[in-house]
């Protein structure tokens, strides 16, 4: 008998989609592909790019993006958890450890790192951007690279 | 991650705030949220730029989180909820007797109570408000009701009477059934 293949794309706007297939009448887990996800937001990208050299805290990952992107993308505290919310179910980022950052104050914070598949979706990103930003160069909408160096 | 100090004003607003997220999206960061808040709080002046960027903040993730919490079943539920009230305001407009409507209200708000039972008291607010809203806007496109309500429009308010006691009366049926089958 044949069977159905019923697929569920899967996409961080979908939090509540599980990370399923019903694959020949059983569930089994999805290898998900990273191109799947993308284009992501900004503030999605900028958090995983925070979280890949290193695990940080809720104010440590704000900082870091303020940082990235010279002040011009400053997450608050509900954008920050809205995203953090959709990637933990997407399996972009986990939670790590909760201890005390002594760079801010006693207070112990949950650590967030990024996963495999994190690392993956942020790559490809990354690797997105870098063909968008070739392709406005060969648009002349940025200065070449030539341009550049004899600057 | 729990602090012992006394919360500043500041962080007592921010925590009322908090309530307009979700049960399932407050237990999971509440305190999370809280918390970066505090420490922004330490490290920033408290101007108007500050509150301002909070309040953005708060009122686009609290919409998002809102919307992305929509199921095609809580949608049509409203929908059947929003129905059922324009039913019993097109019943009241044309009896002078309030029976009739109790009835309709009483029974839209059973079904809705019986078979979406979470946060159910949000079908009695539908189907009952629909009244006096209905009253309110009618005339205002040229339907006049053959009965207006007496003393005036807000005494249809009372609908959220039986809209409530319907609905949970159907709420609490579920739940009987529901341990009824599991025991």
């Amino acid at each position: 008998m044949r069977s159905n293949r019923y697929s569920i794309r899967i996409g961080i706007d979908s939090p509540r989609q599980p990370r399923y297939c019903i694959r020949d009448g059983y569930m089994a887990r999805r290898t998900v592909n990273p191109e799947e996800l993308l284009p992501l937001t900004p503030p999605v990208f900028h958090i995983l790019l925070s979280l890949v050299q290193e695990e940080r805290h809720g104010y440590g990952i704000m900082l870091d993006v303020a940082e990235q992107t010279e002040g011009a993308l400053q997450l608050g505290p509900g954008t920050l958890y809205g995203c953090l919310k959709r990637m933990l179910a997407a399996g972009l980022v986990k939670p790590s450890s909760e201890r005390a950052d002594p760079d801010i104050d006693d207070e112990r914070r949950r650590y967030y790192a990024i996963t495999n598949l994190g690392s993956k979706v942020v790559r490809a990103e990354a690797a997105r951007l870098q063909r968008a930003v070739k392709e406005a160069k060969a648009r002349a909408l940025l200065p070449a690279k030539r341009a550049e160096a004899a600057r | 991650m729990s602090h012992q100090r006394e919360r500043t004003w500041s962080e007592k607003i921010y925590g009322l705030l908090l309530f307009a997220y979700s049960a399932a999206f407050r237990r999971e960061f509440q305190e999370e949220m809280e918390q970066v808040f505090r420490t922004r709080a330490r490290a920033q002046r408290q101007d108007f730029g500050f509150w301002k960027s909070i309040l953005v903040d708060w009122t686009v993730s609290v919409a998002k989180e809102r919307l992305s919490s929509i199921t095609l079943r809580g949608l049509l539920a409203s929908a059947a909820a929003l129905a059922f009230g324009i039913f019993a305001a097109y019943v009241d407009f044309h009896n002078d007797e309030v029976q009739a409507t109790v009835l309709v209200i009483g029974f839209g708000c059973f079904i809705l109570g019986l078979s979406r039972p979470k946060a159910a008291w949000r079908w009695a607010l539908i189907v009952a408000l629909a009244l006096p809203i209905a009253h309110w806007l009618a005339p205002q496109f040229g339907i006049h009701p053959k009965f207006p309500v007496t003393p005036n429009n807000f005494a249809s308010l009372i609908a959220l009477i039986p809209a409530f006691i319907a609905t949970y009366s159907g709420v609490i049926v579920r739940r009987v059934y529901t341990e009824a089958r599991g025991a």
